[in-house]
C-alpha cells in the first residue's frame, strides 16, 4: 500500500512544536514586581500590550492589568472591569465572586495559559501578593459585518455568509439547526498559532466512524498555524495527488446547515470565512441551494444542464482536435469543407491552435478574478480582442476554434462550485494533450482514466463517486435529477447516516389525494 | 474490517464483472465464428451454447457454497491438499493472463487497423495501462464499481445494431436449419469462447455480498452475454448474405459503417474507440487476478508488485513482437480449447473430487 504511506508521508507535516521554547517555570509568584518583570520578559517588543496599573480598593494592594490592545474590546474593559474594581468594597481572592460585571472569568495560574488568553484577547488582572491572575473575557477584534456571500451567489437562498469569526459562524448555522443534538468537537491546531477548529454534526444522525476518521486526521495535524479553510482542506483530504477536491467549501450557512441535516460533517475554522463539508462526493458539486427552492422540474432541466456543460467542458476542444486532425472522416462533407476553409488561412496545426486559445482563456480569467473593477472591465474589452473577431481576421485562429473556446469557457463557468471548475479546467488541457496523440482512441482512453480514477477516490474513507460507483438507485432523486422534496424520505445512502428516515409523509402523498 | 467486508460486491457488480469479460473476450468474432460453420443458422447455436454453459456455472456454485471465507484457491488447500490447489492456480493464471493478452491484443490490433494506423500499437498499450493500472491495483471494490458504471455508460451500444436491421432481410434467416442438425451442433465448442470467464466467479464469490443468489448472478451474467450476442449475431446475419459473412474479416464492426446520420459520417469510428471501453472489462480483472493468483501461490503480501510485473512483462513483449491478426485468431483458436478445459471441465472434476472427499471422510468418521 505505497499509495497510503506517500499521503500519510505528505500529510505529516514535521515540526515547529519543536521549535517553539517553553518557559523556564509555568506558575506565577506571589509579587506583583516579578510578575511584571516576567511578563516583560516574555512580551518583548509588543507595544500593543497596554499595562495599567491601579490600586484595589478593598485588597488596599497593587493590581496591574494588561490587554492586547486590538483584539480587546476598550469600553467593556473601562466600563466592566476596571470601573467596578475601583468603586467594589469586595475582596478579590480566590473564593469571592469576582467583581467585574462580566460573563466570562478564568482563574489562571500559569503562564502558557496567560500567554493563550491573551493573544486570544482576554484581560488579565493581576494582583499583588496573589499567585493567581483573572482572565477576562473581554475579546473583540475588528470584525467584518455579515455579507452576501461572495463567490456562491444565490437567486432565492438566505443572503447571509460566513464571516471571519468562528464563533458568529457556529451560530449562523445554529439559527438553521437548533437542536441539542447538534454537536460541536471543538480541536485546537497550530503551534504558532493556536486555530480553532470546531466539527459539528448530528450525534444521533451522522456516522461516528466517519468523524473517528476526521478527528483523527486533525489530531495528526502538526503545523505552525491553519490560516484557511483550503489549506485545512489540502492537510486532511484523502488523496493529495488528485486534481478533484474531494471536500466541499462553502460560505453559505444554509447550504452547511442542510449538509449537516443529511448525516455530514462541517468544520468551522476560526478566521476562515468558509467552511469544510465531508464526506463529499462527486455530485454534491453539482448541486446548489437554489435547486431546493426552485420549482424541481426547473431543477432537474438545470441538472442536466450542468452535467451536459461538465462533459464539455472536458470534452470539447479534445474533440475538435481528434476530429480536425485524426478523424476528418467522421464529419460530414459540407461541414468538413466549411471548417477547411476557415482553417485554410492558419498556420498552426489544431492542438497548438487549441491549447493556445485555452491558455489565453485561462490567462483571461485569471487576470479578472483579482483585479479591482474599474480595471477589471479594461480585460474584457482585451479579452473580446483576443478570442474574437480580431483573431480571425489577423489570420491566426480559425472561427471554430473561438466557437469551441467560448462555448467550453461558458460550460465551465456554469459549474456551481468554483473548485470543480476549475479541476474541470485542468482535465481538460490533459484530455487536449491524448487527443492531439491518439485521436478518438486517446479521448475514450482518457475518459476510462477519469472514470477509474474518479471512481478510486475517496472522502473521509467514503467513497467519493457514489451513487455512481457504487451505485445506488436510491439516491438518484437528487444526482441528475431533482425529484419532489416529498418523495426524498431518506437520507442519502452516501452519507452513511445513522437515521435513514428524513422526513414522513410530508405534503402530496396519497393520504392527502384522498381530501 | 477484514480484507473481505472492504471488497464486498453487489450483486449487480458481480453480474457484470463476469458479463464484461464474457461480452468483450469474443463479441466481434462470434458471430463470424459460427457463421463459418453453422451459417446463418449460427444464433441457434448461441443458444445451445448458453444452455451447455448454464452446467459448469451451476457447478461453480456449487463449489463456492462450500467456501464463504476465501476464494476457490483457499478451499482446495482446505479440502484437497496444497499440491493441487497450487496447480489449480497455476493452470488458472496462466488461463487467466492468455484470456488478458488476448483482449489487449485483440484492442490493439482492431485500433491499428481501423483508427490509427500510423501510431505505434506499443505506444497506446501504454497508454491503456493507465486506466489498468488505477483500477486493477485496488483490487475486486474497484474491479465491481468499474465494471457497473462501464456497463451503465456503454450499454446502449449494442442497441445501435438495431438501427442495420431495418435494411436487413429475415428471409436469410430460414429456413432454419437448413443444412440439418449438424453444423449447428459442431459449431458449439467454438461458441463456448464466447461464454469463458465465468470461472472468475471462483474468486468473486467470497466477495460477495448475498452469497445465496450467487449462482443466479452467473446464470443472469450468461444471459446478458447471450443476449448481447444473439442480437448482433442476428443483425449481422439479416445484413449480410451468407457468402457475405464469411468473407468479411469484421463483419461485427462493418455493419456499422451502414449507420449515417446527417451530422457525423463513418460512425464506426467512434463506436470502435468507444468498444475500448468495454473491452478494457476483460483484461483488468483477468490481469488482476492473474496477479493474485501468482500472489497466492507465493504467500506474498500484495498483489501489486505482480501486477506491475505483469505489466511490464507484456509491455515488454509488446514491443518485441505483435501477432498479426490471423496469428491472433490461431492464438484464439487455442485459447477456446484450453477454456473448454479450464472452465467446463476442471470446474466439474474438482466438483466431483471434493463431493468423494467429503463421502469418504464421513465414512472416516464413526458415525
Amino acid at each position: 500500500m505505497y499509495g497510503k504511506s506517500l499521503t500519510r508521508g505528505f500529510r505529516k507535516y514535521r515540526g515547529p512544536k519543536a521549535r517553539i521554547q517553553p518557559a523556564d517555570s509555568d506558575s506565577l509568584e506571589a509579587n506583583l514586581r516579578l510578575n511584571q518583570e516576567r511578563l516583560k520578559q516574555i512580551f518583548s517588543n509588543t507595544p500593543d500590550l497596554i499595562h495599567r496599573h491601579f490600586i484595589l480598593k478593598a485588597n488596599q494592594c497593587q493590581a496591574l492589568l494588561v490587554y492586547l490592545e486590538g483584539l480587546s474590546d476598550k469600553n467593556a474593559i473601562n466600563r466592566d472591569i476596571l470601573h467596578p474594581l475601583k468603586q467594589s468594597a469586595a475582596e478579590i481572592n480566590e473564593e469571592n465572586d469576582f467583581p467585574a460585571t462580566i460573563g466570562e472569568i478564568h482563574r489562571v495560574s500559569g503562564w502558557q495559559q496567560i500567554e493563550r488568553l491573551l493573544f486570544a484577547g482576554y484581560s488579565i488582572l493581576f494582583v499583588d501578593g496573589q499567585s493567581l491572575a483573572y482572565g477576562c473575557g473581554t475579546q473583540g477584534w475588528p470584525q467584518r459585518a455579515i455579507e452576501d456571500p461572495q463567490l456562491e451567489t444565490s437567486l432565492k437562498g438566505a443572503h447571509q455568509g460566513f464571516v471571519e469569526t468562528g464563533s458568529a459562524n457556529i451560530a449562523l448555522i445554529r439559527r438553521y439547526i437548533q437542536n441539542r443534538e447538534l454537536k460541536i468537537k471543538e480541536f485546537t491546531v497550530g503551534a504558532r498559532s493556536q486555530t480553532r477548529l470546531s466539527i459539528l454534526y448530528l450525534s444521533d444522525v451522522a456516522n461516528a466512524h466517519t468523524l473517528g476518521v476526521l478527528e483523527d486526521r486533525i489530531r495528526k495535524l502538526d503545523v505552525d498555524a491553519v490560516i484557511n479553510t483550503g489549506e485545512l482542506a489540502e492537510l486532511i483530504e484523502d488523496s493529495p495527488f488528485s486534481p478533484f477536491p474531494q471536500l466541499i467549501l462553502t460560505e453559505r450557512p444554509d447550504a452547511a446547515s442542510s449538509q449537516i441535516l443529511q448525516g455530514k460533517f462541517v468544520v468551522v475554522v476560526d478566521r476562515s470565512p468558509s467552511v469544510l463539508v465531508g464526506p463529499a462526493n462527486f455530485i454534491s458539486f453539482f448541486q446548489s441551494v437554489d435547486d431546493y427552492s426552485t420549482r424541481w422540474t426547473i431543477a432537474t432541466f438545470i441538472r442536466f444542464l450542468r452535467l451536459l456543460a461538465f462533459f464539455a467542458a472536458i470534452l470539447l476542444p479534445a474533440i475538435y482536435i481528434a476530429v480536425v486532425s485524426f478523424h476528418f472522416e467522421v464529419i460530414p462533407m459540407k461541414l468538413l469543407s466549411t471548417i477547411g476553409q476557415s482553417r485554410a488561412k492558419v498556420p498552426f496545426p489544431p492542438y497548438m491552435e487549441a491549447v493556445f486559445m485555452e491558455l489565453t482563456l485561462e490567462m483571461l480569467r485569471e487576470a479578472g478574478v483579482r483585479l479591482p473593477a474599474p480595471v477589471g472591465q479594461t480585460v474584457g474589452i482585451v479579452g473580446g480582442i483576443v478570442i474574437g473577431q480580431a483573431i480571425v481576421q489577423a489570420g491566426l485562429i480559425s472561427n471554430i476554434m473561438v466557437v469551441v473556446v467560448a462555448f467550453t469557457a461558458i460550460s465551465s463557468f456554469i459549474l456551481p462550485n468554483y473548485d470543480m471548475g476549475a479541476a474541470v479546467r485542468l482535465v481538460r488541457f490533459a484530455m487536449m494533450l491524448f487527443a492531439s496523440l491518439f485521436g478518438f482512441v486517446g479521448i475514450v482512453i482518457g475518459l476510462l482514466t477519469l472514470i477509474a480514477h474518479l471512481l478510486s477516490l475517496q472522502s473521509l474513507g467514503v467513497p467519493y463517486s457514489t451513487p455512481f460507483g457504487p451505485v445506488r438507485f436510491s439516491d438518484w432523486k437528487d444526482t441528475m435529477v431533482r425529484l419532489p422534496l416529498w418523495l426524498m424520505k431518506n437520507r442519502p445512502t452516501s452519507s452513511n447516516a445513522q437515521q435513514d428516515k428524513r422526513q414522513g409523509d410530508t405534503g402530496h402523498q396519497e393520504g392527502d389525494k384522498s381530501k | 474490517m477484514n480484507q473481505l467486508e472492504k471488497h464486498s460486491l453487489s450483486f449487480l457488480q458481480f453480474v457484470f464483472i463476469i458479463a464484461g469479460i464474457q461480452i468483450s473476450i469474443a463479441v466481434l468474432s462470434t458471430p463470424r465464428e459460427v457463421s463459418l460453420i453453422a451459417g446463418t443458422d449460427g444464433w441457434i447455436t448461441i443458444i445451445i451454447g448458453w444452455l451447455i454453459t448454464s452446467i459448469p456455472s451451476f457447478v461453480v456454485f456449487k463449489i463456492m457454497q462450500r467456501s464463504s471465507e476465501g476464494t476457490i484457491l483457499d478451499l482446495l488447500r482446505k479440502k484437497l491438499g496444497r499440491w493441487i490447489a497450487i496447480l489449480f492456480t497455476l493452470i488458472m493464471a496462466v488461463y487467466l493472463g492468455a484470456m488478458a493478452y488476448i483482449g489487449l491484443l485483440r484492442t490493439l490490433l482492431i485500433i491499428r487497423v481501423w483508427l490509427l494506423q500510423n501510431t505505434s500499437p506499443f505506444v497506446v498499450l501504454l497508454l491503456l495501462f493507465i486506466p489498468t493500472y488505477i483500477v486493477a491495483r485496488e483490487g475486486p471494490k474497484l474491479l465491481g464499481r468499474y465494471a457497473e458504471v462501464i456497463f451503465y455508460f456503454l450499454f446502449w451500444l449494442p442497441l445501435v445494431y438495431l438501427l442495420p436491421m431495418k435494411q436487413g432481410r429475415w428471409l436469410n434467416l430460414i429456413p432454419i436449419a437448413k443444412e440439418g442438425w449438424g453444423p449447428i451442433l459442431s459449431a458449439v465448442p467454438g461458441v463456448l469462447f464466447a461464454y469463458t470467464g465465468f470461472s472468475v466467479a471462483f474468486f468473486l464469490y467470497p466477495h460477495l455480498t448475498n452469497k445465496q443468489y450467487a449462482g443466479v448472478g452467473i446464470l443472469l451474467a450468461n444471459t446478458i452475454t447471450m443476449a448481447t450476442n444473439l442480437l448482433i449475431a442476428i443483425v449481422c446475419f439479416m445484413y449480410f448474405s451468407p457468402n457475405e459473412m464469411v468473407e468479411i474479416n469484421q463483419p461485427v464492426i462493418t455493419v456499422l459503417k451502414t449507420i449515417q446520420f446527417k451530422f457525423v459520417e463513418r460512425i464506426e469510428v467512434i463506436f470502435i474507440s468507444l468498444y475500448i471501453g468495454i473491452y478494457s472489462l476483460v483484461w483488468i480483472p483477468c490481469l488482476y487476478y492473474m496477479a493474485y493468483c501468482l500472489n497466492w501461490v507465493r504467500n506474498g503480501s500484495g498483489e501489486r508488485k505482480y501486477l506491475i510485473g505483469l505489466l511490464i512483462l507484456i509491455g515488454i513483449g509488446t514491443y518485441i513482437f505483435i501477432p498479426t491478426f490471423n496469428q491472433s485468431d490461431w492464438l484464439e483458436h487455442h485459447l477456446t480449447n484450453f477454456g473448454i478445459v479450464v472452465e467446463y471441465i476442471l470446474p466439474i472434476a474438482i466438483w466431483i473430487c471434493l463431493v468423494i472427499n467429503e463421502r469418504m471422510r464421513q465414512e472416516g468418521q464413526p458415525g
